[in-house]
């Protein structure tokens, strides 16, 4: 298992997806530390993407996170 | 908001520093801290806007969320009128009282939500920042006495004793 297969599951299976990129005004106290975590992890997946060529990291994205997450373009330099 | 992991690591300092305060508390104060970014040298101070108040600073805050409401309800908005009029009659109450005002417990209660941390946290950047020439009201009071077409002496300027 990669890094970033590790992230995107744990992403996953502690049900983090919702909560990344919004504004955390009404969430619960264990909320709000899961979604520090989310946040953090989604850094991480994003780093460990930008990684990769961009054909692989676009199937990588399409296959594993889901659709209300876009694709983060900016990372790559396209000629 | 930009989540970075500079800012994430500044909520697990917080949080680390102040035991006793809930994630919540931490995330906002940081959300503040990143905006007052400026005053980073008056954090660590016993009577910084993360500690202690002093009793003036607690009288100077209570009397800006009265202006607040007076300004609001000037304006037409009854709702934020009110709801800073109970932030303000709580501060009012705790320097009358003379009761010991920490960030802490002043962030914990019911009533103050992010808004008013804003506010709190703008205030003070106006306060920390100003010089003898230059001093600015907060940007919501600002904003206000432009709708309401009252004059700038009419609240005070923001005002912090360390």
């Amino acid at each position: 298992m990669t890094v970033l297969t590790f992230y995107i599951k744990t992403m996953s299976s502690q049900g983090l997806w919702p909560l990344v990129g919004i504004w955390p005004e009404h969430l619960t106290e264990k909320q709000y530390a899961q979604y520090l975590r989310a946040n953090e992890l989604y850094l991480a997946i994003q780093k460990e993407v930008s990684l990769m060529n961009y054909n692989d990291a676009l199937t990588c994205w399409s296959n594993h996170v889901p659709t209300s997450r876009p694709f983060p373009d900016f990372l790559f330099i396209k000629h | 908001m930009l989540f970075t992991t500079e800012f994430n690591k500044l909520v697990h300092i917080i949080r680390k520093a102040h035991k006793e305060m809930t994630w919540r508390a931490a995330f906002h104060t940081a959300v503040g801290f990143v905006n007052v970014s400026e005053s980073g040298d008056h954090i660590a101070h016993p009577h910084s806007m993360y500690n202690t108040w002093k009793p003036e600073n607690v009288r100077a805050l209570a009397g800006h969320f009265w202006a607040l409401k007076c300004l609001y309800r000037e304006a037409g908005d009854l709702g934020r009128s009110s709801a800073f009029g109970r932030v303000s009659d709580k501060l009012f109450a705790a320097w009358d009282g003379g009761y010991t005002v920490t960030y802490q417990a002043f962030i914990s209660q019911r009533g103050v939500g992010s808004s008013v941390i804003n506010e709190v946290c703008d205030y003070y950047r106006c306060a920390v920042i100003a010089e003898p020439h230059f001093t600015d009201h907060t940007d919501r009071v600002m904003h206000l006495m432009a709708v309401t077409n009252a004059p700038r002496s009419r609240v005070n300027l923001p005002k912090w004793t360390f």
